[in-house]
């Protein structure tokens, strides 16, 4: 009576073990590659919203200037100083230099603060001022005047203790970043006035460009090669309270 | 199927599916950009040149004599409203002005007026249009009631036993009015103006009455022209133009 052998031959373990090995080391370069993948993607989401960012809070600072009127104090390639606006609200009453803001018709950044820039539309004309106190008091909600509050600020790239560059806005306060990393020289500004040509004076621009560059805060490897991505924004904001 | 044939398809898969992630990450991303951009240069202006074309004041912030706040999608926009040029007299016509003994005036009287003479640079449709009453030509024991300062309009000949009001008045027809009417504003009559009643029942209008054909008064008439007040109900007429300058603005709550 013979007997069926059972189990495995020696070969057949080697050629299933050999198998086994190069599936696995095929599913270990794909893992590795998606966890590659993945973090060069979360680097480029970051880099992307930098650059929105960037963009969106120079635009909405520069669309709201009337350059006519003063409000683009110096200007340059790399640098812009401006009166920005802090908030707009209305008042209901002005009298003997004090104006009584309707709290609920505040809007802005922030509350209006001592030192502010005033201006306010009465006789059919913005007629300038400064915040010298602010207090709370009762406003019935009547006839009112529209009033904008101000302050300077300049807008620059600046160099960091980490070595990196980054947006800055400096106002009363200091020097604060707000938005990087960019490349050496990533943000720059350029000037038209109405016809497109290049804006000689602070008072004839119309609209400003901004062009930013920026890198990625940590590098990524693609194809062996370790390096910071970049990407780069060009925006035209026009002056909307230009007349 | 192989064991070999499995890892293939599975392989490829995963490469696919890599390759269209990155492909969609970056597609999104220009479209977010483009749109970005679109909003800052266009969006404003288009939301601006919109509001002063469909101007209409019922939709707006009145902050003072002739100025209102648009609000649009946190947009704000300051809109002056240029002056409606407007006659300055107490009762003007088109045809001849007949007034009874007693009929009292208060202010100059423009008879056989033509043109400009004798609405101005107003656009009836237009105040038509912003009517906050419209009511058929008829016999009304009153005037029905309407918002105060608003506009009431009558399509059609009517006449009224009294009432009172304020605002702007526009009759298309004839007007005849037989007992006690107070109206402060604007009484404008596209036909004849016809006031009968008693003199202790008179009929008092203050500010400025206007119509395009004859007017005829006895001593219950009493016209008071109000120079302040027509103003006032013009302002909401005149024509919308942003302020020379800084009439945009955000409208963002203070965080």
């Amino acid at each position: 009576m013979s007997v069926k052998a059972r189990g495995f031959t020696v070969l057949e373990l080697v050629l299933a073990l050999g198998l086994f090995a190069v599936v696995m080391t095929a599913v270990s370069r794909v893992l590795l590659s998606q966890k590659r993948l993945y973090r060069e993607l979360g680097q480029r989401a970051d880099l992307s919203d930098n650059l929105r960012t960037a963009g969106d809070i120079l635009g909405a600072e520069l669309w709201g200037l009337d350059a006519t009127d003063g409000d683009i104090l110096a200007f340059g390639p790399d640098s812009i100083t401006i009166r920005a606006q802090r908030a707009f609200a209305l008042a209901c009453s002005v009298s003997g230099g004090v104006l009584v803001l309707n709290r609920a018709m505040t809007f802005g950044v922030r509350d209006i603060a001592v030192g502010d820039s005033m201006l306010v539309y009465a006789d059919s004309v913005w007629q300038s001022g400064v915040a010298t106190a602010v207090s709370s008091a009762a406003c019935p909600d009547s006839a009112q005047i529209p009033v904008r509050a101000y302050e300077i600020v300049t807008y620059r790239s600046y160099r960091a203790s980490d070595g990196a560059y980054y947006i800055g806005v400096r106002d009363a306060g200091g020097l604060q970043p707000i938005v990087g990393p960019l490349v050496p020289g990533g943000l720059l500004f350029s000037y038209a006035d109405t016809a497109g040509a290049p804006a000689a004076v602070a008072r004839a621009i119309a609209f400003v460009r901004i062009r930013i560059r920026m890198q990625s805060a940590e590098p990524v490897n693609r194809r062996g090669v370790t390096a910071l991505l970049g990407d780069s924004l060009s925006r035209w904001v026009t002056l909307r309270n230009n007349p | 199927m192989s064991l070999l044939t499995s890892v293939l398809m599975l392989v490829v898969s995963l490469a696919l599916m890599a390759a269209g992630s990155v492909f969609l990450v970056n597609e999104t991303r220009l479209s977010e950009r483009s749109v970005s951009q679109l909003q800052s240069v266009g969006a404003a202006e288009l939301v601006i040149a919109h509001a002063l074309e469909s101007w209409d004041p019922r939709n707006a912030r009145h902050i003072g004599t002739g100025l209102y706040l648009v609000d649009r999608s946190g947009l704000g926009l300051l809109v002056r409203l240029k002056p409606v040029a407007f006659p300055q007299a107490a009762l003007i016509a088109g045809g001849i002005v007949s007034l009874g003994p007693g009929a009292r005036v208060e202010g100059p009287i423009d008879s056989s007026a033509t043109g400009t003479g004798l609405t101005g640079d107003l656009d009836l449709s237009r105040v038509a249009s912003m009517a906050d009453l419209t009511i058929p030509g008829g016999r009304y024991g009153t005037l029905p009631a309407a918002p105060a300062d608003g506009v009431i309009h009558i399509a059609g000949d009517a006449e009224l036993g009294g009432g009172s009001g304020s605002g702007f008045l526009l009759v298309d027809g004839n007007l005849t009015v037989t007992g006690p009417l107070t109206f402060n504003g604007v009484v404008l009559v596209r036909g004849e103006l016809v006031v009968s009643g008693s003199a202790a029942l008179s009929t008092h209008l203050s500010g400025s009455v206007v119509t395009l054909m004859q007017a005829t008064g006895d001593s219950s008439l009493w016209v008071t022209y109000d120079k302040a007040l027509v103003i006032n109900v013009l302002s909401r007429f005149g024509t919308p133009e942003r302020l020379p300058s800084r009439s945009w603005t955000s409208l963002s709550q203070v965080g």
